[in-house]
């Protein structure tokens, strides 16, 4: 058993695309992704990572392509952003978002507690684990989470205009955890 | 009284409470109704209508009399149930509906007007005159009425709301619902087993069954430890199931722990198969005065001894239609409570149940007519078999009319429960999907039965989930009788025999209902009010059907149940919000340039959930007006500049995006080029405007489009739906960028000269290369990714920059900077407003949902030439009508008055009144740039009334402006100063 | 309610943006004004199986076609406009 307790990060400097196949143009998309990136791109919903990047399934023909630290404002997603389109062409459409999502991270034996009261979707282990993505509500605020580990560390997505909000939201479901957190 | 020794308390525990004002002392383990009556409290509350005395009747949440309000102040809940209310340390009680005391009560003068408040008392007393409804009934009733107070005071207590998954739902952790969670759980399922007690036992913590050759609560103690061992398993005491929702959704009530942080917990359950194992509801007998404090459940009787070592009186009498009373007798007695007698109406009771009796005296074939005493039972007046009447002297009265399945819960989906013959009660009917029902819940009333079909279900739940079955052999447990008749009414000519104790609804009351012509149990309900009560008729629905049945000259089984609805429970509106209340009753939307604002000292409003930058107050302003003056001011004259960067922002991709957007916007759009910005207007396919906006051409295949603030997410879902049901074959990706850029209006003669200086320098900024409605991306602050559109909501010179939504507040910062020696001023939405008001630019009042683009002066922007999202429709001659309403701009003619929205448009001459009202103001401003007051307004015919006089009438709030009629563009109607 | 999204699963009422009927079909441009009206505004209103628009708002952001029972409130099946059953499909 893990400690008890989570911790909550806020992950700044990730760099952020959204990626969206052209019509019909899907299976060339990921043979393009995995010929220049060595990523499979998920078509359900999971995530799958290559390289310092991740691509996490974001609704049909979508992803996020997640890169974890940004060095210079900008700079990554833009990187990001005219890699992909240039290996991309006509496969797909590429739009910036580093700094249209707020990223989170969520880790510790509590996690999963935390996110039931704000998520209304099963993350059992039977039912959610490492690899697993989901496009949900965090409270009143639609997201996209993915499970990293089985500390469980979760890291969640939310428009980043409401990151504030976010972090209330987390505080308040942290502070209302039981007080025992052994099974009864 | 307590007895000397038994029940379940911790007596190494004792706790203090207060009730009434006075202190007490109770043990852990008690509930507040228990600690009472080993206080020898016998006297608890005062009945609804009548203000009669009331003890203790139940030991559960049937509870119809032992209402209290716990705590003080604002932590004050009222309607809470003593009899499930956990005893705590410093426990504060009040009884309800008493005024001014609990023993003196001024109201109980009700009682001896009980005749007025017969069935239908509200609707046949309060009706005329109708001027009275108000003023003089409400406050009567609502004075005399109502149980509990609420504090006025906001709730300081913490609530949760918690999302819970699982296999199996197990509701109730009695024998049934204990051996269900025990077979489902040691399969492997995920098991939540809920109990609204804190002790998981039901019916074995209460009476003296036998299981497995040791008692009934030891057996349920050892599966409670084995459940805990279960890793899948979860039990949650406290916590009640209230609601069955569609798609196997079940909500639950959790109470959290004295001490802790949360006071409650709202669990949504999301469970693939259910066990109901709610067991079975004792029904109380009805006859005179049967309302006595003292007067109590059988099955209670023995729990209060058993349980809690309670003994609710010295000297008892039983009254009992069922096999089951008797063994009341035999636990009272051993518990050392006298009994009087056990008197039975029926006269072919078994031996083996009548042994029960012990030393006490056996009255089979007789009944109890009237109970005697006032704010204590003082005894019984028995009908004999041979009908003589004797008194025999009790401070306790047991009764038990046999049990009724306690099958709310099955019947929340619609499903309508059946009569049952066998079980003299009426039973689950069809039951919701995923659903079965278990134990006395189902009819099987002996331990036995229960335990065996508890097994049973809870295997089969988990089969159901994939699980292995496992078939458990149910521990064998001591014979039990069950039988049970169903009693009607104990006719006596004196006192009242209540059916529902909570709404003082009597058995009288049911014949009157009867005799005015009520007959369907529904319709009964609603005139007699009962079952109405915070009980919703668990202890009153079987005997109010059984003697409407009698009226009705039917059999019960005939005419159904009324309906059951959720909550079965009663639920704080509080645990639906949880932490959804007060700041974070819903999010908050922060701009890109919101800390900076917030420096700068700006005074913020919601839009939606945004919150903008009204305004930025200077030292020495005096009011808001002055700010926003300022602020128009230094756009018209100089340069401003404000954040948008709540407008929404779609990006739209793929080889058809200009194909997409001429069927989604009325114009044309096939030739805009790249670099290019267009207005557009949306229609709704019914011929209303929806939105408006501009979108840019940024690449062959990339377009950005802006949305109004408050229309957003709509535009979005309605392209959405375009792209995906209405023409899938168009190749077009989008995502919305609204969040990604901070996007600042830069407006003002200086506007061009204060963006060439932070964009890149070598960016063409001339007219020539940028004229108006150009766009392009490009580079802002030294390398950051940028786009630049000309375009402008002030009706100035107008650009809108974009640029990474972290480097809002650096942006703003360096607009500060290199607008300083322009004077650049911040503006909020207050400033934005004005200038959009003195340009006629249509916003949110304007799209109200009514309004075609002809009423907007849009109607240039109707391509004939092709399909689009409103056409076909929008043409129909309603739409079209020349006598529509539109868009005209007002002047007061007495310039230094000041217009008014919602003010209604009538004639000069022609009467205030609604056959002559032909329009209304929509939005007003004072307009800085002409000195007066201005507003835009919807009026018939409007476009051909230029210089006409209109009134202006303000019935609301009063007052009346005479104004011109004129076009709705105040400022600059050539545009010279947008194009530069 | 819960629907089951052919893209992320069973998913609660929560998630999920009502439109309305699913059956009506846009006429064509040139379409007889009656078609646009009946399009527009006319509805049956079954005791029963009803075909409609749902989109997972909160959730893939597909448009799905739900059918209902309007009696019940049971989810008879659930296709995306987007097409392809994904891996939710079918689940609970």
């Amino acid at each position: 058993m893990a400690e008890p307790g989570s911790h909550l990060e806020r992950l700044p400097g990730a760099a952020v695309a959204w990626l969206a196949a052209r019509r019909g143009q899907g299976e060339a998309l990921a043979r393009a992704m995995q010929a220049a990136f060595g990523l499979a791109l998920p078509d359900t919903p999971r995530w799958a990572a290559a390289s310092g990047r991740r691509a996490v399934w974001a609704g049909p023909g979508q992803w996020l392509i997640v890169a974890a630290h940004e060095p210079v404002p900008g700079g990554l997603a833009q990187e990001l952003a005219a890699a992909l389109t240039a290996v991309l062409g006509a496969r797909a459409a590429v739009s910036i978002q580093s700094d249209g999502r707020a990223l989170f991270r969520l880790s510790g034996a509590d996690a999963r507690e935390t996110l039931a009261r704000l998520c209304p979707i099963d993350l059992h282990p039977r039912a959610f684990g490492p690899g697993h993505a989901a496009l949900t509500r965090l409270g009143q605020i639609a997201c996209c989470l993915w499970q990293t580990d089985d500390a469980p560390t979760y890291e969640i997505a939310v428009p980043s205009s409401y990151a504030a909000s976010a972090g209330h939201a987390f505080a308040a479901a942290t502070a209302r955890l039981p007080a025992s957190r052994t099974p009864p | 009284m307590r007895l000397p020794a038994g029940g379940r308390i911790d007596r190494a525990r004792p706790l203090a409470f207060r009730f009434d004002g006075r202190y007490y002392s109770g043990f852990a383990g008690d509930t507040l109704a228990s600690a009472l009556l080993a206080n020898g409290v016998r006297l608890v509350g005062r009945s609804f209508k009548h203000h009669r005395p009331r003890g203790v009747f139940t030991a559960g949440p049937e509870e119809p009399n032992a209402l209290v309000e716990l705590g003080r102040g604002a932590e004050r809940t009222p309607n809470t149930r003593a009899t499930t209310t956990e005893l705590r340390e410093g426990l504060e009680a009040f009884p309800q509906n008493c005024w001014p005391s609990l023993r003196f009560d001024l109201m109980a003068v009700n009682g001896l007007l009980a005749p007025l408040f017969a069935a239908g008392f509200y609707y046949k007393t309060f009706m005329w005159p109708s001027s009275f409804w108000e003023k003089v009934y409400e406050p009567l009733i609502r004075r005399a009425a109502g149980l509990g107070r609420l504090s006025g005071a906001p709730d300081p207590g913490v609530y949760d709301k918690v999302h819970d998954f699982c296999d199996v739902l197990v509701i109730g952790a009695g024998p049934a619902g204990l051996a269900a969670a025990l077979a489902a759980g040691r399969s492997g399922a995920r098991v939540i087993l809920a109990e609204e007690d804190f002790e998981l036992g039901g019916r074995l913590l209460g009476d003296r069954a036998e299981i497995a050759g040791g008692s009934g609560s030891a057996w349920a103690a050892s599966v409670a430890g084995e459940l805990k061992t279960l890793a899948e398993t979860r039990v949650l005491r406290r916590t009640a199931v209230f609601g069955v929702y569609d798609g196997g959704t079940y909500g639950a009530l959790e109470q959290g722990p004295a001490g802790g942080v949360v006071r409650c917990r709202y669990r949504k359950i999301v469970a693939r198969r259910c066990v109901l194992a709610s067991g079975a509801l004792e029904r109380p007998l009805v006859f005179a005065d049967n309302d006595r404090p003292g007067v109590m459940l059988a099955s209670a009787a023995r729990t209060y001894v058993n349980r809690f070592a309670a003994a609710p009186g010295r000297r008892a009498v039983v009254f009992t239609t069922s096999d089951d009373g008797w063994r009341t007798a035999a636990d009272l007695t051993r518990a050392g409570v006298a009994v009087a007698a056990v008197v039975d109406p029926r006269s072919d009771v078994g031996a083996d149940v009548t042994a029960l009796a012990g030393d006490a005296e056996r009255l089979t074939g007789a009944a109890v007519a009237r109970a005697l005493g006032g704010a204590a039972l003082r005894g019984v007046e028995v009908a004999g078999a041979d009908g003589a009447r004797r008194v025999i002297a009790c401070d306790l009265l047991a009764v038990s009319g046999g049990w009724s399945p306690n099958l709310a819960l099955t019947a929340h989906l619609g499903a309508r429960p059946v009569w049952s013959a066998q079980a003299q009660a009426f039973a689950p009917g069809a039951t919701p999907e995923g659903l079965r029902v278990a134990g006395a819940a189902a009819g099987r009333f002996t331990t036995a039965e229960a335990l065996a079909d508890g097994f049973a279900a809870g295997a089969e739940a988990a089969e159901a989930c994939g699980f292995p079955a496992l078939r458990i052999e149910a521990p064998g447990a001591g014979p039990e009788a069950a039988r049970w008749a169903t009693l009607r009414h104990i006719a006596n000519a004196r006192g009242k025999s209540y059916l529902d104790l909570q709404h003082d609804v009597t058995a009288s009351d049911i014949d009157l209902a009867h005799r005015e012509g009520f007959r369907a149990p529904e319709h009964v309900k609603r005139y007699t009010t009962l079952g109405m009560a915070t009980d919703q008729g668990r202890l009153s629905s079987h005997n109010g059907l059984a003697l409407l049945a009698q009226a009705n000259g039917a059999a019960i089984g005939e005419q159904g149940p009324t309906t059951h609805r959720p909550p079965y429970a009663p639920v704080p509106i509080a645990a639906f919000a949880g932490a959804e209340r007060d700041g974070a009753f819903r999010p908050v939307r922060h701009t890109p340039t919101h800390a900076w604002a917030e420096r700068r000292g700006a005074v913020f409003v919601e839009a939606g959930l945004w919150l903008r930058a009204q305004y930025f107050p200077n030292p020495g302003e005096r009011d808001w007006q002055e700010s926003v003056t300022r602020e128009v001011r230094a756009v018209r004259n100089g340069v401003g500049f404000c954040d948008v960067s709540t407008l929404g922002k779609i990006e739209l991709f793929g080889p058809d995006v200009a194909t997409f957007l001429e069927r989604l916007y009325t114009n044309a759009w096939a030739n805009l080029a790249v670099g290019r910005a267009r207005y557009g207007l949306m229609l709704r396919e019914d011929g209303i405007v929806l939105d408006d906006g501009t979108t840019s051409r940024l690449g062959p295949e990339h377009y950005v489009m802006t949305t109004t603030t408050a229309n957003a997410a709509r535009v979005f879902q309605h392209m959405e739906f375009a792209r995906q049901v209405l023409w899938p074959e168009l190749d077009v990706q989008m995502v919305s960028a609204t969040d990604q850029w901070a996007q600042i209006a830069i407006a003002g003669p200086l506007a061009r000269e204060t963006l060439a200086r932070v964009l890149d320098p070598g960016f063409d900024l001339s007219d020539a290369a940028f004229p108006y409605m150009a766009a392009a991306e490009t580079t802002v602050l030294a390398g950051a990714p940028a786009r630049v559109f000309r375009v402008s909501f002030s009706g100035e010179r107008g650009y809108e920059l974009a640029a990474p939504a972290r480097l809002g507040e650096a942006l703003a910062d360096a607009l500060m900077a290199v607008g300083a020696p322009f004077a650049i001023t911040p503006y909020g939405v207050e400033a934005l407003g004005v200038m959009r008001i003195e340009k006629g630019h249509p916003a949110g009042p304007e799209l109200n949902g009514q309004t075609t683009p002809g009423d907007l002066g849009l109607a240039k922007l109707l391509s004939r030439r092709k399909d689009y999202i409103g056409r076909r429709l929008g043409e129909r001659p309603g739409l079209t009508d020349p006598d529509r309403q539109t868009l005209v701009g007002l002047k007061p003619i007495d310039r230094s008055q000041r217009l008014r929205a919602g003010g209604h448009l009538v004639r000069e001459g022609a009467p205030a009144s609604a056959a002559h009202d032909e329009g209304h103001v929509t939005s007003t401003a004072y307009s800085p740039t002409l000195g007066h007051s201005i507003a835009l307004a919807l009026l018939a015919r409007g476009a051909q009334r230029l210089g006409e006089r209109v009134r202006i009438v303000d019935p609301l709030r009063g007052g009346e402006v005479v104004a011109e009629v004129c076009a709705p563009v105040f400022v600059d109607p050539g545009g010279e100063r947008l194009r530069g | 309610m819960r629907i089951p999204c052919p893209h992320c699963g069973a998913r609660a009422l929560e998630e999920f943006a009502f439109l309305g009927a699913a059956d009506p079909v846009r006429p064509a441009p040139d379409a007889p004004l009656k078609d646009w009206v009946d399009y527009a505004y006319l509805r049956d209103n079954p005791a029963g199986a009803h075909r409609e628009w749902w989109r997972h708002a909160f959730g893939c952001g597909a448009w799905l076609a739900v059918t209902r029972d309007t009696t019940t409130h049971a989810i008879l099946a659930a296709t995306s406009a987007l097409g392809g059953a994904g891996p939710g499909a079918g689940s609970p």
